[in-house]
């Protein structure tokens, strides 16, 4: 044992090979909540990592004439004054790769969960350009998130950016989650970047995607509320950074970012105590550039470059459904849609509280099956004036015939389309469900009922409309011969349905 | 107005005075003082002398450069030394100030300006160190 580690140690120093070049060095000159002006350092770049005597590392961010503002990822209390500042020459990376899948990191891709040390073989810078124009293609996969209101109405396609936003407690991780847990068997590697969030939310976020398998194909990057503003500012680059590795394996992605509103808010930080002049909401002037610049590496890549997707689930928190706030509009007309969270239908029942009226998605119907556009296509028009017509229920007796059946179609849409956390529903079940929906065979179904009876048909299509499954997970479109399979399967359920309610 | 950098101060000091001698010189040098207490630049004054010797370096064609060894170096080695920092830095003249530190185990290293050059055998067992933790 001994002697193999006495070869291993011979081999390792045989062959080391010393670097032997000129460094640039500085000297501390002050440190004060996480920045440190260093002086020297004539030939550092913006976003080059430098390291400290004492061991932490940091990046030069303010190239001032006779200073570098340097932002430090770690305990800046260990650094004094006049302490030797080397420049690495490096752009700031991470380390990627496969071994990274199941784990959780902080924003140096240094394991956090107590596992065994990251042993990467490669390493990708965290600032990066995004592709270009000649790289990428239009959206046309669909990422199936397995909850029925945005799988039907505000499709999500692989490269697209898609913004969740609301105020606090309205189920905007829940949304993520649920889509990171679809994921399984989709071939897509997930990438949940957490910023500023509690270390128990993200545990009990650890464990409920362990336990749901997700973790096969998922990397947790966090940057916790208690670490310095500069982790949480290079996280969610350091999860893209991850992400371009799988890219580039020809890989599809899928990263979330939770949240943005944090982000803005540790660059804002950075910013002020760089003394970077404020503008709105005191903001630095560059905010729009640090979301833009980010959320632009998603992207779906072209056959001849390799293909592959990023899709990237930005959130953001609003204050009081303000989504007209500086950082909310800025990163709306970043993302190509976004999936709008509201406060009073999360506490009327409506879960997932999709406001489906302010939500969009600009891909749309390119990022759908040709089953689910069939029989999604008029749902969100139909639940629009739904929202319209609502305030007339009260003079129920005294509608037309016809606004009432929007209303009592509207009223079995909501139902239809309310989902509980962690259970997402496979896409061929969806389009079985509002096939029964848009065609009217829940019309008569009472609609506190509705739940049940979903319920109910779907374990019975399961079982007498096969032919209707295969066709839409195989051809992601029915023939007649399913069509009309599906038709007598419901038929004869809502027989036996009514007869058992008699 | 932009901030005044202490470059920009040394530069303005090393202008004004350059090319004075005598009372010129000593009135000028007051005057020098006078604005900088004036302009509540006296906390900096560390910096601007540093940046004032390196202008004045710059100008004259001088590079002064530390070199640390851990036994002294023979006259050959360090004319050698020299002959190649004149070339690298573009200098009319090299001022070597020379230290002896027996932590360095061996070798030699130059420190000029915000530059290190390390050949010294500290430097490489510090970085077969850092090899051997990361494999």
């Amino acid at each position: 044992m001994s002697s193999h580690i006495v070869e291993n140690l011979k081999r390792e120093i045989e062959g080391f090979k010393a670097d032997r070049k000129a460094e640039k060095v500085g000297a501390v000159l002050e440190v004060f909540d996480g920045i440190a002006r260093v002086s020297g350092l004539s030939d550092v770049r913006s976003g080059e990592m430098v390291s400290f005597g004492s061991g932490e590392v940091g990046v030069a961010l303010n190239l001032e004439e006779d200073t570098v503002g340097v932002v430090i990822f770690g305990d800046f209390s260990k650094i004094e004054e006049g302490e030797k500042v080397t420049a690495t020459g490096k752009i700031l990376e991470v380390p990627v790769g496969p071994e990274l899948l199941g784990r959780t990191v902080n924003a140096l891709g240094a394991p956090i969960d107590g596992g065994s040390p990251i042993r990467a073989a490669a390493a990708y810078p965290v600032e990066k350009i995004a592709p270009g124009v000649i790289t990428r293609e239009g959206v046309s996969e669909p990422v199936a998130t397995g909850i029925k209101v945005i799988d039907a109405t505000i499709p999500i396609g692989r490269g697209q950016r898609e913004l969740i936003i609301g105020d606090r407690q309205t189920g905007k991780t829940a949304i993520a989650i649920d889509a990171i847990l679809n994921q399984k068997g989709e071939n897509m590697i997930c990438i949940y970047v957490s910023i500023g969030q509690k270390d128990s939310k993200l545990r009990k976020l650890e464990a409920r995607l362990r336990a749901g398998g997700a973790m096969d194909y998922t990397v947790i990057v966090s940057a916790g509320a208690s670490e310095p503003a500069p982790l949480s500012f290079i996280a969610p680059y350091a999860g893209v950074a991850i992400a371009e590795y799988f890219l580039e394996q020809e890989r599809d992605v899928l990263i979330v970012y939770d949240d943005l509103s944090k982000h803005a808010v540790a660059y804002r930080e950075i910013s002020l105590l760089l003394r970077r002049p404020p503008g709105r909401e005191a903001f630095p002037g560059d905010v729009f550039y640090l979301h833009s610049r980010l959320l632009e590496r998603a992207c779906k890549r072209s056959k001849e470059y390799g293909g592959g997707s990023i899709t990237a689930l930005p959130i953001i928190e609003t204050q009081a459904g303000d989504i007209s706030a500086y950082i909310p509009t800025n990163v709306i007309s970043i993302t190509d849609g976004q999936i709008f969270l509201e406060t009073d239908l999360f506490y009327k029942g409506i879960r997932p509280a999709v406001n489906v009226g302010l939500s969009v998605s600009r891909v749309g119907g390119a990022a759908q099956i040709k089953a689910m556009k069939k029989v999604a296509g008029t749902l969100k028009l139909d639940l629009a004036q739904y929202r319209e017509l609502e305030a007339f229920t009260q003079f129920g007796s005294d509608l037309d015939a016809a606004t009432k059946k929007q209303l009592d179609r509207g009223k079995r849409a909501i139902e239809v389309l309310k989902q509980k956390q962690y259970s997402p529903v496979s896409i061929e079940r969806q389009v079985a469900t509002l096939y029964a929906l848009t065609s009217g065979y829940m019309d008569d179904v009472p609609v506190e009922q509705i739940k049940a009876f979903e319920e109910a048909l779907l374990d019975s299509l399961e079982r007498h409309a096969k032919k209707f499954f295969k066709e839409v997970n195989e051809k992601k479109m029915w023939t007649d011969a399913g069509e009309a399979e599906l038709k007598e399967a419901i038929s004869d359920f809502k027989q036996s349905w009514q007869a058992s309610k008699k | 107005m932009a901030k005044l950098s202490n470059k920009n101060i040394a530069r303005g000091i090393y202008e004004v005075l350059k090319d004075k001698s005598g009372k010129e010189y000593t009135e000028l040098e007051r005057k020098v003082v006078e604005y900088l207490a004036r302009k509540h630049l006296l906390g900096r004054a560390n910096e601007i002398l540093r940046e004032l010797g390196f202008i004045a370096d710059s100008d004259a064609g001088i590079a002064r450069v530390n070199l640390q060894s851990a036994k002294p170096l023979a006259t050959r080695v360090k004319h050698e030394i020299k002959e190649h920092l004149l070339k690298r830095y573009r200098v009319r003249e090299v001022i070597l100030n020379e230290e002896i530190d027996e932590k360095l185990f061996g070798g030699f290293r130059i420190e000029a300006g915000d530059e290190i050059i390390d050949f010294t055998l500290r430097h490489q067992v510090d970085q077969l160190e850092e090899h051997l933790q990361k494999s």
